[in-house]
């Protein structure tokens, strides 16, 4: 009995499958287009010739001990602005290119690049880290000495907290890779600060952790307490390899979910102590300035987020016609939680539905999510143009804020930690342009 | 570990206490959401944000494998007091807990020296009396007391108005901070190449910049710095930033701050928030458009065509290269081909080319000034000295 | 109102002199663009022991907080030199520096 329902369930199954490519079959021949090139005779160039790569032998497997995207893929790059170009392009930053990302991992090459002094090239011989001040024992440590502690891997963003700083007061990037791409994902290798802690012992006074570069900019910042003990990190490995020199070779710090320029590059010394240092990348800058004049210092973490990548002005909807079906898809992420919903809306936020998560879904990480989108005519909705727009909401029950709302407290001096809901405009040719929806 | 044990109660007692405090009313109007967010008891950290503690061998979603801290690992070694001098410079401002400060080094140094080391070392990018430029920090814009009135300064509405002035004088909470940097990181292609004496004067010639007073006494132009007088130092701003982060209450403080999310412009659905999904937008909410075309200034240019890379330069034309770049110097002293040429070939082609691509005394800038490859660069050598075209 | 700041330093005979004015250099087409009030210099000169080193007519071509650079001779260390600066509404402001 449960044998011949599973049948006929499974008969069922193939049934609509083949009425459905049956009806979309009579759906292509109807159309013109697939078959335009019949009446000549000649087809797909792509199919009727024979390919250059097809007839020949490829490259020897030893050509490239470290091999290289394809050379078609030279457009898909990090890229840079003379608004951020600061010590001819050192105190500077190069953002990546996330209109073109996959899945939750940035491929190393293409991880965003910020640095104050420029990239350093540390010789990992030389590399020695020092963990002092209010422990019980001070140690010094080799990159084997530290490999050598247990390992932890874990997938998280690093973002840096101007990622849309340069539009509080309107939209200045027609481009996704520009407006959200001061961020990155991998997956990263180390150790929990914790770990080495239980070793060394911390004394109770300690309140706050300074984390110092090696670099010529010797970047340090502030941490506290609570955060290394929780999940911060000092890492060595990205993606299944050692980090690149951009990201901090051979070690930086990694604090989840948190700015990225606290997580301090090319490491070299952890201090403890009971007051904080006043670092000048946390009182100079990675400030928030307010209307009231006073300014938010150590606000650690990158808040909940997303965006719509597709579409976006880098991939448009020029290709696409009345009636087609397109997945619209997008990143979300929160440097306070783990994503557990995105809503998505085609009139600029006035109403929304429901987006899918698709894949997985880790805390403080890139979260994938999409829509199946049937597309209307002239890309307009009650006659008025497409405006998509992504709300994001994570389990601390942070969502993102309106424009309106996010200027009414914060101004538009800010700068750093701006998380409002963003905004592509589909024109009638299907370009796609950044708008900003506010009333301030 | 005691001492571990105890910081883990004190952390886990303040996150309960925000989290319970928290718990608050439903949010969805008119639909229900498959995810819901409906209001979890996370525990949250001084991040305002959910914090992962282990439960059953599980972070979050990760599997940890705990013997990892139920073992003493004694790895590196115990760094000697030599060691730590080297590397524990840094520098902490006068606090509560701390009424001397930490690491600031004896010493002294005058404006009028740090105006010429200034002018020496640093106005190339920080521009004259560090008025910044070139997309490098001001270091100063006037008056620090004046200008610290500016911070205040929105540009809400209109772009073109005054800003707030964030200058070292005006908005900086700490001198220290900047003794620190320019000591660690200062000039960035020498960073810390300056002696602690040179630090003060700089120190000095940035304060009397920014028209600022010590003790109630003005940083004229003939006064001098000194580490007592340093530690005296009051910026205008001090009490500028939320939350407050010195003192034995710092870190309760902090995570109490960002528990509301209203302090930092956030909208919660456990404290209020709405997540509205019909009609939820204001009649005076408008579409606001990129000005002037933007920013479009991007390297490399944008674009996701997938072709071939553009083609390098062009094959090398020897003859246009040498009447562009060459000609100027070559056509009156070793000119093609030129019989003087003999004494310097006799001492072998590759010692041309070695000294042609470093630059010589004789006034040849390295590879002529060119940035053609070494490559194409020997071709060019090879011309000039033979006057044939290989 | 923030001083004009000046530096006056004599090698070899030789005085070097920069100088910084705070204002806004905007003239009414600028001003009325921007938002900003109607404010230039539009004279400024140096002298030394009463003789004139260094004399120039400007408007609101120069940038904000304009800077003015000169080299000139016949002064030695100690001597005063006080810039004179005259707005588009006729106020004055003066600043002195000892020669270095």
């Amino acid at each position: 009995m449960a044998k011949k329902e599973l049948q006929e369930e499974k008969t069922l199954a193939r049934r609509d499958f083949f009425r459905k490519t049956a009806a979309a079959s009579v759906t292509a021949l109807a159309g013109t287009s697939l078959f335009a090139n019949e009446s000549t005779g000649s087809g797909d160039p792509a199919i009727m010739n024979h390919t250059a790569w097809g007839q020949t032998w490829g490259d020897p497997v030893d050509k490239f001990p470290y091999g290289m995207p394809s050379k078609y893929e030279h457009n898909v790059v990090r890229r840079a602005t003379s608004l951020l170009s600061s010590g001819n392009f050192r105190a500077s930053i190069a953002v990546t290119p996330i209109q073109e990302s996959k899945g939750i991992i940035t491929p190393n090459g293409l991880f965003f690049s910020r640095s104050h002094g420029g990239v350093a090239h540390v010789n990992p011989n030389e590399f020695r880290l020092m963990i002092h001040g209010l422990v019980e024992k001070p140690i010094v440590l080799t990159l084997e000495q530290l490999k050598r502690y247990p390992s932890v891997t874990r997938t998280h963003f690093i973002e840096c907290p101007a990622n849309g700083g340069q539009e509080w007061r309107g939209p200045q990037f027609n481009s996704v890779q520009f407006a959200k791409g001061f961020m990155a994902s991998a997956e990263w290798t180390g150790v929990y600060l914790k770990t080495i802690l239980e070793d060394l012992g911390l004394k109770p006074e300690a309140q706050w952790m300074l984390a110092e570069g090696s670099d010529n900019s010797k970047m340090g910042r502030t941490i506290p307490i609570d955060k290394v003990l929780d999940d911060a990190m000092v890492v060595y490995g990205q993606n299944g390899e050692a980090l690149r020199p951009e990201q901090g070779y051979p070690v930086r710090l990694l604090l989840p979910g948190w700015e990225g320029n606290l997580c301090v590059k090319w490491l070299r010394r952890l201090e403890f102590s009971q007051e904080p240092w006043y670092c000048k990348e946390e009182t100079s800058k990675y400030t928030d300035l307010k209307p009231t004049g006073k300014a938010i210092q150590h606000f650690y973490a990158n808040e909940v987020n997303s965006t719509v990548t597709s579409p976006s002005p880098e991939i448009p909807w020029t290709d696409v016609k009345a009636g087609d079906v397109v997945e619209i898809e997008g990143l979300a992420w929160s440097g306070m939680g783990t994503i557990t919903g995105v809503d998505l809306s085609f009139d600029g936020g006035k109403n929304f539905v429901e987006a899918k998560l698709k894949g997985l879904v880790l805390p403080k990480s890139w979260t994938r999510w999409s829509y199946m989108y049937k597309i209307p005519k002239n890309f307009q909705e009650n006659g008025k143009q497409i405006i998509l727009a992504s709300r994001a909401m994570d389990d601390a029950g942070y969502i993102q804020p309106t424009i309106d709302q996010e200027v009414g407290v914060m101004g538009v001096e800010a700068v750093y930690h701006r998380n409002a809901i963003e905004t592509w405009e589909v024109t009638e040719t299907g370009k796609v342009n950044h708008v900003e929806i506010r009333s301030i | 570990m005691l001492k571990f044990e105890a910081y883990k109660k004190v952390i886990v007692s303040a996150t309960v206490a925000a989290s319970v405090a928290l718990l608050a009313v439903g949010c969805v109007d008119d639909v229900k959401p498959q995810n819901s967010t409906s209001a979890k008891s996370t525990t949250l950290g001084i991040d305002g944000g959910t914090i992962y503690p282990v439960v059953n061998g599980k972070k979050g979603p990760y599997l940890v494998n705990e013997q990892a801290l139920s073992h003493s690992l004694n790895y590196g070694r115990v760094p000697n007091s030599a060691e730590l001098a080297a590397w524990d410079t840094d520098i902490q401002p006068v606090t509560a807990l701390s009424p001397e400060g930490h690491g600031l080094p004896e010493g002294e140094g005058s404006v009028e020296d740090g105006g010429d080391i200034y002018d020496a070392k640093c106005v190339m990018c920080h521009g004259d009396f560090g008025s910044g430029g070139g997309g490098y920090p001001a270091l100063s814009k006037g008056n620090a007391y004046d200008l610290h009135k500016t911070l205040t300064n929105n540009r809400w509405k209109d772009p073109e108005a005054a800003g707030p002035v964030r200058v070292f004088g005006s908005y900086w909470p700490q001198a220290s901070t900047l003794f620190a940097y320019i000591k660690d990181g200062m000039p960035h292609p020498f960073s810390g190449s300056l002696t602690d004496d040179e630090v003060y004067a700089l120190v000095a010639y940035i304060l009397n910049i920014n028209e600022m007073k010590i003790d109630g006494q003005e940083v004229d132009d003939d006064y001098v710095l000194t580490r007592e007088k340093f530690l005296k130092i009051k910026m205008p701003n001090v009490d500028g930033f939320e939350p407050k982060i010195s003192g034995k209450n710092a870190l309760p403080v902090v995570r109490a701050y960002f528990a509301n999310a209203k302090n930092f412009g956030a909208q919660n659905l456990n404290q209020g928030a709405v997540r509205c999904m019909h009609d939820c937008q204001k009649a005076t909410a408008k579409i606001k458009y990129i000005q002037n075309g933007g920013i479009k200034d991007f390297k490399p240019v944008m674009s996701d065509v997938r072709d071939l890379p553009a083609k390098k330069a062009e094959k090398l034309d020897v003859k246009k290269t040498y009447a562009a770049s060459c000609a100027m110097c070559h056509d009156s002293y070793l000119a093609p081909g030129a019989p003087e040429w003999a004494n310097y070939t006799a001492e072998g082609m590759e010692t041309v080319y070695k000294k042609a691509i470093k630059g010589t005394e004789g006034g040849m800038p390295a590879k002529g000034g060119t940035d053609l490859s070494d490559a194409d660069f020997k071709t060019m050598a090879d011309y000039i000295s033979s006057g044939k075209v290989k | 109102m923030a001083k004009m700041k000046i530096k006056a330093k004599e090698k070899k005979g030789v005085v070097k002199v920069k100088a910084m004015f705070t204002n806004l250099m905007a003239d009414r087409e600028q001003a009325k663009k921007t938002g900003v009030k109607t404010e230039f210099i539009k004279y400024i000169v140096a002298t030394v022991n009463d003789k004139v080193v260094y004399e120039v007519t400007t408007s609101g071509f120069m940038s904000e907080n304009p800077l003015v650079k000169f080299k000139f001779k016949g002064a030695k260390k100690g001597d005063k030199i006080i810039f004179t600066t005259i707005d588009n509404e006729g106020k004055k402001q003066t600043g002195k520096k000892k020669i270095k």
